[in-house]
């Protein structure tokens, strides 16, 4: 049954909600990784490239940056880190937020198995690392304590950092529920077995 | 309309309505929520669809239903932005920006810039609502192993096979020596 599982015939579990789940090739999953990995990269990138490319007169690219960041972010100049004398497209705690979750995707084949990556982490992991966020704003809020871009980012990094547990194991999770896409990848892992 | 979509488009209507608020540049404070919209609009999709879902949810659900919660959601506020944008705003107050910014209007297409800026948009409200999708199963699910509640009962064993006359116990065949199944 375990070779047969691992050729990617189904699976009888009892967990799955609607569709059967398939034991996915290895390479699927360094796949899904590597890709979530990239994008993650590309838009983390994007916050540094919008102060750095108002610093070298591209005012164009800047300005859709910082516009399409507006949307996400309040963009306060004193709340930001600066790069080239200009602030990043988002504040302290986003940009904590963003690279920590970056910083949690790349290092998550460290830490976890892909292959071993189901089920999620346990929800109190989500809510003791929110915690820190939450303390230092409502701190803050009710004039209790000031907080500082350094204390925002940290507390950001670490939410962001945890929130990528949860998420590349779904992504990965994707990929088992979706018999269609990983079929004819496991056909040829069939055959070469 | 199955459960998952249906969950979807509540949740993606949800990321919309809100977000669609956010355009309008007389209303500022909202902007400063509409990051935790897109993620909470993808929880509630989550939500909705734990509740009806007769087996636990796993957190590639989460994922698939916070996609599609933030697809649609992103659409509607893509829709109300250029709504927005070439009906309701003023194009001078965009064009003070513009040329803040250092750039000449005359030279710098509007409808690009707005274009440019409602994709850019679009890719993030995706992607937070895919993490609120996520997060809302993790959050939510108590019943399976994605959440802290309890676990699963197991399987029920298997139907004996062949189990010969009742009464008759199953005996395991000898070993040799080797402590391998004799012949």
């Amino acid at each position: 049954m375990r070779d047969e599982e691992k050729r990617g015939r189904l699976s009888s579990t009892s967990l799955t909600s609607s569709t059967s789940a398939f034991i996915p090739h290895p390479s699927s999953l360094v796949v899904v990784w590597s890709i979530t990995a990239l994008l993650t990269l590309a838009f983390v990138s994007l916050i540094v490239i919008a102060p750095m490319a108002l610093a070298h007169g591209h005012n164009s690219a800047a300005f859709v940056l910082y516009k399409s960041f507006e949307k996400f972010c309040h963009q306060i100049p004193e709340r930001s880190f600066y790069v080239d004398g200009h602030p990043l497209a988002v504040c302290a705690r986003c940009t904590g937020i963003y690279f920590g979750f970056a910083a949690g995707v790349l290092f998550y084949p460290v830490v976890r198995s892909l292959a071993q990556s189901y089920p999620a982490p346990a929800r109190r992991w989500l809510l003791i690392a929110l915690a820190p966020a939450v303390l230092d704003f409502a701190l803050d809020y009710l004039g209790i304590w000031q907080n500082t871009r350094l204390t925002r980012s940290l507390s950001g990094a670490l939410l962001g950092s945890v929130v990528a547990f949860y998420v590349v194991p779904a992504l990965l999770d994707m990929i088992r529920m979706s018999p269609g896409w990983s079929r004819s990848r496991e056909t040829k892992y069939e055959q070469e077995v | 309309m199955s459960n998952r979509l249906r969950a979807s488009l509540i949740g993606g209507a949800v990321i919309g309505g809100l977000s669609a608020v956010t355009v309008i540049p007389q209303i500022p404070f909202v902007r400063l929520a509409c990051c935790i919209w897109a993620i909470l609009g993808g929880a509630l999709a989550a939500y909705l669809f734990i509740k009806k879902s007769p087996v636990p949810a796993r957190v590639g659900d989460g994922a698939i239903i916070g996609l599609l919660a933030g697809v649609v959601g992103a659409l509607i506020a893509f829709a109300a932005l250029l709504l927005v944008s070439f009906y309701v705003t003023d194009r001078s107050l965009y064009e003070d920006q513009i040329r803040r910014a250092g750039m000449d209007p005359e030279h710098f297409s509007y409808g690009l810039i707005i274009f440019l800026v409602g994709l850019l948009s679009m890719i993030v409200q995706i992607a937070l609502s895919l993490v609120g999708g996520i997060i809302g199963v993790a959050l939510f699910e108590s019943r399976g192993i994605d959440g802290s509640g309890t676990p699963p009962p197991p399987p029920p064993p298997p139907a004996p096979v062949d189990a010969g006359p009742p009464g008759e116990a199953y005996a395991p065949p000898p070993l040799d020596q080797s402590g391998q199944e004799a012949p």
